[in-house]
Protein backbone atom coordinates (compact mmCIF):
# COMPACT_ATOMS: atom_id res chain seq x y z
CA UNK A 1 0.00 0.00 0.00
CA UNK A 2 1.15 3.71 -0.53
CA UNK A 3 -0.57 6.50 0.30
CA UNK A 4 1.98 8.86 -0.60
CA UNK A 5 3.54 8.04 -4.61
CA UNK A 6 6.24 10.25 -4.88
CA UNK A 7 7.88 13.05 -2.26
CA UNK A 8 10.69 14.95 -3.44
CA UNK A 9 11.39 17.31 -0.53
CA UNK A 10 8.41 20.12 -0.10
CA UNK A 11 6.63 18.12 -3.65
CA UNK A 12 4.47 15.34 -1.64
CA UNK A 13 2.08 13.32 -4.37
CA UNK A 14 -0.60 11.54 -2.53
CA UNK A 15 -1.73 8.53 -4.48
CA UNK A 16 -5.24 9.38 -4.11
CA UNK A 17 -5.30 12.72 -5.36
CA UNK A 18 -2.78 11.46 -8.26
CA UNK A 19 -5.17 8.58 -9.55
CA UNK A 20 -8.59 10.88 -8.82
CA UNK A 21 -6.92 13.32 -11.49
CA UNK A 22 -5.90 10.80 -13.38
CA UNK A 23 -9.16 9.27 -13.32
CA UNK A 24 -10.82 12.64 -13.83
CA UNK A 25 -8.37 13.45 -17.68
CA UNK A 26 -9.01 10.04 -18.43
CA UNK A 27 -12.79 10.38 -17.99
CA UNK A 28 -12.84 13.86 -19.84
CA UNK A 29 -10.82 12.30 -22.80
CA UNK A 30 -12.98 9.70 -23.54
CA UNK A 31 -16.17 11.82 -22.89
CA UNK A 32 -14.44 14.37 -25.89
CA UNK A 33 -14.12 11.56 -28.08
CA UNK A 34 -17.73 10.60 -27.73
CA UNK A 35 -18.82 13.98 -28.52
CA UNK A 36 -16.79 14.26 -31.44
CA UNK A 37 -17.73 10.89 -32.83
CA UNK A 38 -21.53 12.09 -32.68
CA UNK A 39 -20.55 15.94 -33.74
CA UNK A 40 -21.87 17.23 -30.34
CA UNK A 41 -18.72 19.08 -30.06
CA UNK A 42 -20.02 22.85 -29.59
CA UNK A 43 -19.48 25.39 -27.53
CA UNK A 44 -22.55 25.04 -25.55
CA UNK A 45 -21.63 21.64 -24.66
CA UNK A 46 -18.02 23.29 -23.84
CA UNK A 47 -19.79 25.06 -20.99
CA UNK A 48 -21.96 22.47 -20.13
CA UNK A 49 -19.01 19.90 -19.56
CA UNK A 50 -17.00 22.81 -17.25
CA UNK A 51 -20.58 23.13 -15.29
CA UNK A 52 -20.26 19.31 -15.26
CA UNK A 53 -16.85 19.20 -13.11
CA UNK A 54 -17.08 22.39 -10.92
CA UNK A 55 -20.95 20.99 -9.78
CA UNK A 56 -19.20 17.19 -9.47
CA UNK A 57 -16.27 18.67 -7.62
CA UNK A 58 -18.54 21.45 -5.10
CA UNK A 59 -20.99 18.12 -5.34
CA UNK A 60 -18.47 15.44 -4.01
CA UNK A 61 -17.50 18.28 -0.71
CA UNK A 62 -21.08 19.23 0.23
CA UNK A 63 -22.09 15.58 0.58
CA UNK A 64 -19.37 15.14 3.48
CA UNK A 65 -21.04 18.25 5.27
CA UNK A 66 -24.47 16.43 4.90
CA UNK A 67 -23.18 13.85 5.95
CA UNK A 68 -21.86 15.29 9.48
CA UNK A 69 -23.55 18.90 9.63
CA UNK A 70 -23.29 19.35 13.18
CA UNK A 71 -19.46 19.11 13.51
CA UNK A 72 -19.06 21.51 10.23
CA UNK A 73 -21.87 24.22 11.26
CA UNK A 74 -20.55 24.41 14.51
CA UNK A 75 -17.22 25.53 13.29
CA UNK A 76 -18.43 27.20 10.84
CA UNK A 77 -17.40 30.56 12.21
CA UNK A 78 -14.02 29.70 13.98
CA UNK A 79 -12.69 27.75 11.14
CA UNK A 80 -10.70 29.13 8.08
CA UNK A 81 -12.34 27.64 4.75
CA UNK A 82 -8.87 26.13 4.03
CA UNK A 83 -8.84 24.18 6.95
CA UNK A 84 -12.43 23.21 6.11
CA UNK A 85 -10.83 22.02 2.53
CA UNK A 86 -7.95 20.15 3.81
CA UNK A 87 -9.33 18.53 6.87
CA UNK A 88 -12.79 17.25 5.20
CA UNK A 89 -13.51 14.62 2.84
CA UNK A 90 -14.90 13.96 -0.85
CA UNK A 91 -17.45 11.62 -1.76
CA UNK A 92 -18.11 10.33 -4.72
CA UNK A 93 -21.97 10.13 -5.13
CA UNK A 94 -21.94 13.48 -4.03
CA UNK A 95 -19.76 14.24 -7.10
CA UNK A 96 -22.44 12.32 -9.67
CA UNK A 97 -25.28 14.07 -8.02
CA UNK A 98 -23.41 17.47 -8.13
CA UNK A 99 -22.33 17.26 -11.91
CA UNK A 100 -25.49 15.48 -12.72
CA UNK A 101 -27.63 19.26 -11.46
CA UNK A 102 -24.87 21.10 -12.74
CA UNK A 103 -25.08 19.85 -16.36
CA UNK A 104 -29.53 19.59 -16.00
CA UNK A 105 -29.03 23.51 -14.70
CA UNK A 106 -26.55 24.26 -17.89
CA UNK A 107 -28.57 23.08 -20.56
CA UNK A 108 -31.71 24.32 -19.24
CA UNK A 109 -29.88 27.81 -19.29
CA UNK A 110 -27.92 27.36 -23.00
CA UNK A 111 -31.65 25.88 -23.82
CA UNK A 112 -30.15 22.70 -25.13
CA UNK A 113 -32.01 20.46 -25.86
CA UNK A 114 -29.92 17.15 -27.20
CA UNK A 115 -29.14 14.40 -24.56
CA UNK A 116 -25.52 13.89 -23.85
CA UNK A 117 -25.92 10.77 -21.13
CA UNK A 118 -24.39 8.52 -23.73
CA UNK A 119 -21.53 10.19 -23.84
CA UNK A 120 -20.95 10.59 -20.15
CA UNK A 121 -22.10 6.41 -19.73
CA UNK A 122 -18.29 4.66 -20.61
CA UNK A 123 -16.74 7.77 -19.22
CA UNK A 124 -17.47 7.50 -16.07
CA UNK A 125 -17.19 3.88 -14.76
CA UNK A 126 -13.69 4.26 -16.35
CA UNK A 127 -13.45 7.54 -14.47
CA UNK A 128 -14.87 5.89 -11.56
CA UNK A 129 -12.10 2.29 -11.82
CA UNK A 130 -9.18 4.56 -11.70
CA UNK A 131 -10.06 6.63 -8.68
CA UNK A 132 -10.65 3.70 -6.94
CA UNK A 133 -6.97 2.18 -7.39
CA UNK A 134 -6.41 5.68 -5.66
CA UNK A 135 -8.74 4.59 -2.80
CA UNK A 136 -7.27 1.50 -2.39
CA UNK A 137 -3.38 2.17 -2.47
CA UNK A 138 -4.01 4.74 -0.38
CA UNK A 139 -4.24 2.06 2.76
CA UNK A 140 -7.87 3.75 3.19
CA UNK A 141 -10.22 1.28 5.80
CA UNK A 142 -11.38 -1.39 2.82
CA UNK A 143 -14.28 -3.31 5.15
CA UNK A 144 -16.05 -5.49 7.49
CA UNK A 145 -14.03 -8.72 8.40
CA UNK A 146 -13.75 -11.36 6.54
CA UNK A 147 -12.49 -15.35 6.09
CA UNK A 148 -12.50 -15.39 2.37
CA UNK A 149 -9.37 -16.23 0.80
CA UNK A 150 -9.58 -12.66 -1.24
CA UNK A 151 -9.60 -10.86 2.18
CA UNK A 152 -6.59 -8.09 2.49
CA UNK A 153 -5.70 -6.82 5.61
CA UNK A 154 -3.46 -3.19 6.33
CA UNK A 155 -0.43 -2.76 7.88
CA UNK A 156 -0.37 -2.06 11.86
CA UNK A 157 1.19 1.77 11.47
CA UNK A 158 -1.78 2.41 8.70
CA UNK A 159 -4.22 0.93 10.95
CA UNK A 160 -3.07 3.00 14.61
CA UNK A 161 -4.09 6.17 12.14
CA UNK A 162 -8.10 5.23 11.52
CA UNK A 163 -10.02 5.51 14.98
CA UNK A 164 -13.11 3.66 13.67
CA UNK A 165 -11.86 0.14 11.53
CA UNK A 166 -13.43 -2.36 12.87
CA UNK A 167 -11.84 -5.04 11.02
CA UNK A 168 -8.29 -3.58 11.16
CA UNK A 169 -6.90 -6.74 13.42
CA UNK A 170 -7.13 -9.16 10.80
CA UNK A 171 -8.25 -9.47 6.81
CA UNK A 172 -11.07 -7.22 5.65
CA UNK A 173 -13.27 -7.28 2.70
CA UNK A 174 -11.76 -5.71 -0.58
CA UNK A 175 -14.40 -3.47 -0.71
CA UNK A 176 -12.61 -0.95 -3.36
CA UNK A 177 -11.69 -3.88 -5.43
CA UNK A 178 -15.22 -4.73 -5.47
CA UNK A 179 -16.30 -1.56 -7.02
CA UNK A 180 -13.21 -1.37 -9.43
CA UNK A 181 -14.10 -4.83 -10.76
CA UNK A 182 -18.03 -3.38 -10.73
CA UNK A 183 -17.09 -0.55 -13.14
CA UNK A 184 -14.46 -1.83 -15.12
CA UNK A 185 -17.40 -5.02 -16.00
CA UNK A 186 -19.70 -1.74 -16.67
CA UNK A 187 -17.49 0.43 -19.16
CA UNK A 188 -16.71 -3.15 -21.21
CA UNK A 189 -20.40 -3.86 -21.18
CA UNK A 190 -21.47 -0.39 -22.35
CA UNK A 191 -19.00 -0.49 -24.50
CA UNK A 192 -19.68 -3.67 -26.14
CA UNK A 193 -23.95 -3.72 -26.20
CA UNK A 194 -24.82 -0.04 -25.61
CA UNK A 195 -26.28 0.51 -29.29
CA UNK A 196 -28.71 -2.60 -28.02
CA UNK A 197 -30.15 0.36 -25.47
CA UNK A 198 -32.70 2.65 -28.20
CA UNK A 199 -33.46 5.32 -26.18
CA UNK A 200 -30.96 8.37 -26.33
CA UNK A 201 -29.26 9.37 -21.94
CA UNK A 202 -30.49 5.62 -20.86
CA UNK A 203 -27.36 3.96 -20.87
CA UNK A 204 -26.24 6.59 -18.50
CA UNK A 205 -29.27 6.09 -16.51
CA UNK A 206 -29.34 2.20 -16.20
CA UNK A 207 -25.36 2.52 -15.82
CA UNK A 208 -26.42 4.45 -12.52
CA UNK A 209 -29.26 2.49 -11.27
CA UNK A 210 -26.90 -0.65 -11.51
CA UNK A 211 -24.15 1.31 -9.62
CA UNK A 212 -26.48 2.71 -7.00
CA UNK A 213 -27.70 -0.77 -6.10
CA UNK A 214 -24.50 -2.37 -6.14
CA UNK A 215 -22.89 0.80 -4.28
CA UNK A 216 -25.77 0.26 -1.91
CA UNK A 217 -24.94 -3.39 -1.82
CA UNK A 218 -21.27 -3.07 -0.74
CA UNK A 219 -21.72 -0.58 1.68
CA UNK A 220 -23.00 -3.55 3.61
CA UNK A 221 -19.77 -5.23 3.20
CA UNK A 222 -17.04 -1.56 3.72
CA UNK A 223 -17.95 -1.05 7.32
CA UNK A 224 -19.39 2.42 7.12
CA UNK A 225 -20.59 3.90 10.39
CA UNK A 226 -24.73 3.90 10.51
CA UNK A 227 -26.14 6.61 10.10
CA UNK A 228 -30.08 6.34 10.08
CA UNK A 229 -32.71 3.10 10.74
CA UNK A 230 -29.58 0.92 10.09
CA UNK A 231 -28.55 2.13 6.77
CA UNK A 232 -24.79 3.74 6.64
CA UNK A 233 -24.97 7.73 5.08
CA UNK A 234 -24.12 6.86 1.76
CA UNK A 235 -26.94 4.17 1.39
CA UNK A 236 -29.70 6.61 2.35
CA UNK A 237 -28.21 9.19 -0.49
CA UNK A 238 -28.67 6.05 -2.61
CA UNK A 239 -31.97 4.99 -1.76
CA UNK A 240 -33.07 9.12 -2.38
CA UNK A 241 -30.91 8.76 -5.93
CA UNK A 242 -33.21 5.82 -6.66
CA UNK A 243 -36.41 7.40 -6.88
CA UNK A 244 -36.01 9.68 -10.06
CA UNK A 245 -34.02 6.67 -11.88
CA UNK A 246 -37.07 4.64 -11.38
CA UNK A 247 -39.42 7.41 -11.72
CA UNK A 248 -37.83 7.69 -15.11
CA UNK A 249 -38.04 4.35 -16.46
CA UNK A 250 -41.31 3.72 -15.49
CA UNK A 251 -42.93 7.00 -16.76
CA UNK A 252 -40.75 6.33 -20.04
CA UNK A 253 -42.49 3.03 -19.98
CA UNK A 254 -45.78 4.23 -19.61
CA UNK A 255 -46.03 6.44 -22.30
CA UNK A 256 -44.52 3.86 -24.56
CA UNK A 257 -41.48 5.36 -25.56
CA UNK A 258 -39.77 1.77 -25.02
CA UNK A 259 -41.91 0.86 -28.37
CA UNK A 260 -40.64 2.60 -31.10
CA UNK A 261 -42.52 4.07 -34.23
CA UNK A 262 -42.49 2.72 -37.31
CA UNK A 263 -40.68 3.97 -40.48
CA UNK A 264 -42.86 4.94 -42.89
CA UNK A 265 -42.97 2.08 -45.82
CA UNK A 266 -39.80 2.82 -48.02
CA UNK A 267 -41.00 4.09 -51.29
CA UNK A 268 -39.19 3.34 -54.35
CA UNK A 269 -38.47 5.60 -57.24
CA UNK A 270 -37.52 4.70 -60.28
CA UNK A 271 -34.16 3.17 -61.56
CA UNK A 272 -33.99 1.70 -57.92
CA UNK A 273 -34.83 -2.12 -56.46
CA UNK A 274 -37.97 -2.45 -54.98
CA UNK A 275 -37.19 -2.01 -51.39
CA UNK A 276 -37.73 -5.43 -48.68
CA UNK A 277 -40.74 -4.77 -46.92
CA UNK A 278 -41.00 -5.70 -43.35
CA UNK A 279 -41.66 -9.30 -42.08
CA UNK A 280 -44.22 -7.61 -40.05
CA UNK A 281 -45.88 -4.85 -41.85
CA UNK A 282 -46.45 -8.11 -44.67
CA UNK A 283 -47.95 -9.98 -41.71
CA UNK A 284 -50.62 -7.38 -41.18
CA UNK A 285 -51.34 -6.87 -44.97
CA UNK A 286 -51.65 -10.63 -44.98
CA UNK A 287 -54.03 -10.13 -41.88
CA UNK A 288 -55.81 -7.39 -43.37
CA UNK A 289 -55.08 -5.32 -40.47
CA UNK A 290 -54.57 -1.28 -41.71
CA UNK B 1 -29.77 4.65 -57.83
CA UNK B 2 -32.60 7.20 -56.12
CA UNK B 3 -34.68 7.76 -53.72
CA UNK B 4 -36.91 10.63 -52.28
CA UNK B 5 -35.25 11.32 -49.02
CA UNK B 6 -38.45 13.46 -47.63
CA UNK B 7 -39.72 10.46 -45.32
CA UNK B 8 -36.61 9.61 -44.04
CA UNK B 9 -35.45 12.73 -43.27
CA UNK B 10 -39.00 13.72 -41.88
CA UNK B 11 -38.92 10.10 -39.67
CA UNK B 12 -35.04 11.04 -38.59
CA UNK B 13 -36.38 14.42 -37.08
CA UNK B 14 -39.15 13.27 -35.59
CA UNK B 15 -37.49 10.41 -33.36
CA UNK B 16 -33.68 11.89 -32.98
CA UNK B 17 -34.47 13.61 -29.48
CA UNK B 18 -35.44 10.35 -27.95
CA UNK B 19 -33.87 7.58 -29.86
CA UNK B 20 -30.31 7.03 -30.51
CA UNK B 21 -28.51 7.49 -33.76
CA UNK B 22 -28.17 3.69 -34.43
CA UNK B 23 -31.83 2.84 -33.21
CA UNK B 24 -33.09 5.20 -35.73
CA UNK B 25 -30.72 4.12 -38.46
CA UNK B 26 -31.22 0.24 -37.77
CA UNK B 27 -35.20 0.46 -37.88
CA UNK B 28 -35.08 2.54 -41.08
CA UNK B 29 -32.61 -0.13 -42.58
CA UNK B 30 -34.92 -2.91 -40.79
CA UNK B 31 -38.06 -1.30 -42.79
CA UNK B 32 -36.20 -1.52 -46.40
CA UNK B 33 -34.81 1.39 -46.92
CA UNK B 34 -31.10 1.89 -48.07
CA UNK B 35 -28.30 2.26 -45.59
CA UNK B 36 -26.52 4.80 -47.78
CA UNK B 37 -30.02 6.28 -48.48
CA UNK B 38 -30.24 6.71 -44.20
CA UNK B 39 -26.32 8.16 -43.96
CA UNK B 40 -27.17 10.76 -46.22
CA UNK B 41 -30.54 11.87 -44.48
CA UNK B 42 -28.56 11.66 -41.51
CA UNK B 43 -26.37 13.90 -43.17
CA UNK B 44 -28.93 16.17 -43.83
CA UNK B 45 -30.63 16.71 -40.51
CA UNK B 46 -27.18 17.21 -39.61
CA UNK B 47 -25.67 20.08 -40.90
CA UNK B 48 -29.72 21.10 -40.75
CA UNK B 49 -29.63 22.53 -44.51
CA UNK B 50 -33.46 21.65 -46.26
CA UNK B 51 -34.28 18.35 -46.99
CA UNK B 52 -32.72 17.21 -50.64
CA UNK B 53 -35.47 17.82 -53.49
CA UNK B 54 -36.89 14.20 -54.43
CA UNK B 55 -34.16 12.13 -56.51
CA UNK B 56 -31.75 13.45 -54.93
CA UNK B 57 -29.05 11.10 -56.38
CA UNK B 58 -25.47 9.33 -55.08
CA UNK B 59 -24.72 7.70 -51.63
CA UNK B 60 -21.75 10.77 -50.89
CA UNK B 61 -22.07 14.69 -50.51
CA UNK B 62 -23.81 15.00 -47.28
CA UNK B 63 -22.79 11.88 -45.94
CA UNK B 64 -20.71 12.40 -42.68
CA UNK B 65 -17.36 13.09 -44.94
CA UNK B 66 -18.37 17.36 -44.83
CA UNK B 67 -17.87 17.29 -40.64
CA UNK B 68 -14.23 18.03 -41.05
CA UNK B 69 -13.31 21.12 -39.08
CA UNK B 70 -14.21 23.92 -40.68
CA UNK B 71 -16.80 23.15 -42.98
CA UNK B 72 -19.02 25.35 -44.37
CA UNK B 73 -22.09 23.84 -43.00
CA UNK B 74 -20.96 23.17 -39.65
CA UNK B 75 -22.74 25.50 -37.14
CA UNK B 76 -20.18 28.56 -36.25
CA UNK B 77 -20.36 27.38 -32.11
CA UNK B 78 -19.32 23.92 -33.65
CA UNK B 79 -16.39 25.16 -35.54
CA UNK B 80 -15.46 27.30 -32.94
CA UNK B 81 -14.72 24.53 -30.43
CA UNK B 82 -13.55 22.41 -33.32
CA UNK B 83 -10.84 24.82 -33.87
CA UNK B 84 -7.17 24.28 -33.18
CA UNK B 85 -6.77 28.23 -32.80
CA UNK B 86 -8.89 28.19 -29.83
CA UNK B 87 -7.73 25.13 -27.91
CA UNK B 88 -4.27 26.98 -28.24
CA UNK B 89 -5.11 29.93 -27.15
CA UNK B 90 -6.60 28.47 -24.62
CA UNK B 91 -4.43 26.28 -23.28
CA UNK B 92 -1.22 28.14 -23.96
CA UNK B 93 -2.74 30.89 -22.23
CA UNK B 94 -3.77 29.18 -19.20
CA UNK B 95 -0.10 27.50 -19.06
CA UNK B 96 1.31 30.93 -19.35
CA UNK B 97 -0.12 32.19 -16.86
CA UNK B 98 -0.09 29.43 -13.93
CA UNK B 99 4.32 28.68 -14.83
CA UNK B 100 5.74 31.96 -15.96
CA UNK B 101 4.65 34.15 -12.16
CA UNK B 102 4.49 30.89 -10.48
CA UNK B 103 8.19 30.12 -10.64
CA UNK B 104 8.89 34.02 -10.65
CA UNK B 105 6.64 33.45 -7.33
CA UNK B 106 9.24 30.23 -6.06
CA UNK B 107 11.97 31.73 -7.04
CA UNK B 108 11.23 35.34 -4.97
CA UNK B 109 9.91 33.02 -1.75
CA UNK B 110 12.74 30.85 -2.10
CA UNK B 111 14.96 33.29 -1.71
CA UNK B 112 13.17 35.11 0.47
CA UNK B 113 13.08 38.09 -2.35
CA UNK B 114 9.83 40.08 -1.50
CA UNK B 115 10.70 42.41 -4.90
CA UNK B 116 10.56 39.36 -7.13
CA UNK B 117 7.49 38.10 -5.32
CA UNK B 118 5.78 41.07 -6.27
CA UNK B 119 6.35 41.57 -9.80
CA UNK B 120 5.22 37.59 -9.90
CA UNK B 121 1.86 38.31 -8.69
CA UNK B 122 2.01 41.88 -10.98
CA UNK B 123 2.70 39.52 -14.06
CA UNK B 124 0.02 37.27 -13.02
CA UNK B 125 -2.44 40.27 -13.03
CA UNK B 126 -1.29 41.79 -16.13
CA UNK B 127 -1.78 38.93 -17.89
CA UNK B 128 -5.36 38.13 -17.07
CA UNK B 129 -6.11 41.93 -17.59
CA UNK B 130 -4.18 41.66 -20.95
CA UNK B 131 -5.78 38.79 -22.26
CA UNK B 132 -8.89 39.87 -21.10
CA UNK B 133 -8.55 43.03 -23.27
CA UNK B 134 -6.91 41.25 -26.12
CA UNK B 135 -9.55 38.75 -26.12
CA UNK B 136 -12.40 41.57 -26.93
CA UNK B 137 -10.77 43.29 -29.72
CA UNK B 138 -10.27 39.94 -31.24
CA UNK B 139 -13.30 38.83 -31.12
CA UNK B 140 -14.59 40.35 -34.36
CA UNK B 141 -11.10 40.00 -36.28
CA UNK B 142 -10.26 36.13 -35.03
CA UNK B 143 -13.55 35.10 -32.81
CA UNK B 144 -11.31 31.56 -32.17
CA UNK B 145 -8.38 33.91 -30.55
CA UNK B 146 -10.61 36.03 -28.23
CA UNK B 147 -13.25 33.58 -27.50
CA UNK B 148 -9.96 31.23 -26.56
CA UNK B 149 -8.16 34.09 -24.47
CA UNK B 150 -11.32 35.19 -22.71
CA UNK B 151 -12.32 31.67 -21.57
CA UNK B 152 -8.39 31.00 -20.79
CA UNK B 153 -9.01 34.00 -17.97
CA UNK B 154 -12.46 32.78 -17.01
CA UNK B 155 -10.45 29.17 -16.09
CA UNK B 156 -7.69 30.33 -14.76
CA UNK B 157 -9.42 32.82 -12.18
CA UNK B 158 -12.48 30.69 -11.36
CA UNK B 159 -13.29 27.36 -12.76
CA UNK B 160 -9.34 25.27 -12.37
CA UNK B 161 -8.48 26.86 -8.84
CA UNK B 162 -12.19 25.61 -8.00
CA UNK B 163 -11.64 22.78 -9.18
CA UNK B 164 -7.95 22.28 -7.60
CA UNK B 165 -9.44 23.20 -4.25
CA UNK B 166 -12.24 20.99 -4.02
CA UNK B 167 -10.51 17.88 -5.59
CA UNK B 168 -6.76 18.00 -4.37
CA UNK B 169 -6.94 18.58 -0.47
CA UNK B 170 -8.80 16.96 1.51
CA UNK B 171 -9.28 13.25 2.00
CA UNK B 172 -12.00 10.37 0.47
CA UNK B 173 -15.10 9.98 2.63
CA UNK B 174 -14.10 6.37 2.79
CA UNK B 175 -11.31 7.21 5.07
CA UNK B 176 -13.79 10.17 6.45
CA UNK B 177 -16.02 7.64 7.60
CA UNK B 178 -12.90 5.70 10.08
CA UNK B 179 -11.79 9.25 11.00
CA UNK B 180 -14.69 11.69 10.96
CA UNK B 181 -13.78 15.44 10.14
CA UNK B 182 -10.80 16.25 12.28
CA UNK B 183 -11.63 19.04 13.58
Amino acid sequence: MYPVLYENGWLVLYTHDFFTVVGLLAALALYYYELRKRNMLGFEIFWISIAAVVGGSLGARLIVVLDNPAAYFSNLGSMPLSYFLTHSGKGIIGGIVGGYLAIALTKRLFKYKHSTGDCYAPAIPLGMAIGRVGCFFSELPLGTPTDMPWGISVSQQAASQFAVCPGCSGKMHPSMVYEIIFHLAAFALILRYRNLVRVQGDTLKLYLLAAVVFRFLVEYVRGSREYAFGFTSAQVALLILTVPLVIHFVRQWRRGVYRMPEPPVARASPGRREPVMPTRLVRDKEAGLP
Amino acid sequence: MSIDLTAIIEYIRQNRQTYTREAITSQLVTAGYNPADVEAAWGSVDVGVPAPPSGYAGTTGLSGGNWDSGSPEQPRSQRLVSSPAFWGYMVGFILLSYILPGGLFWLGASNSDGLIVNIAIGMFILLQLGALVAGVVSLSRNRPRGVGLMTGVLMTLVVLPICAFTIFFGMCLASLGALGPSF
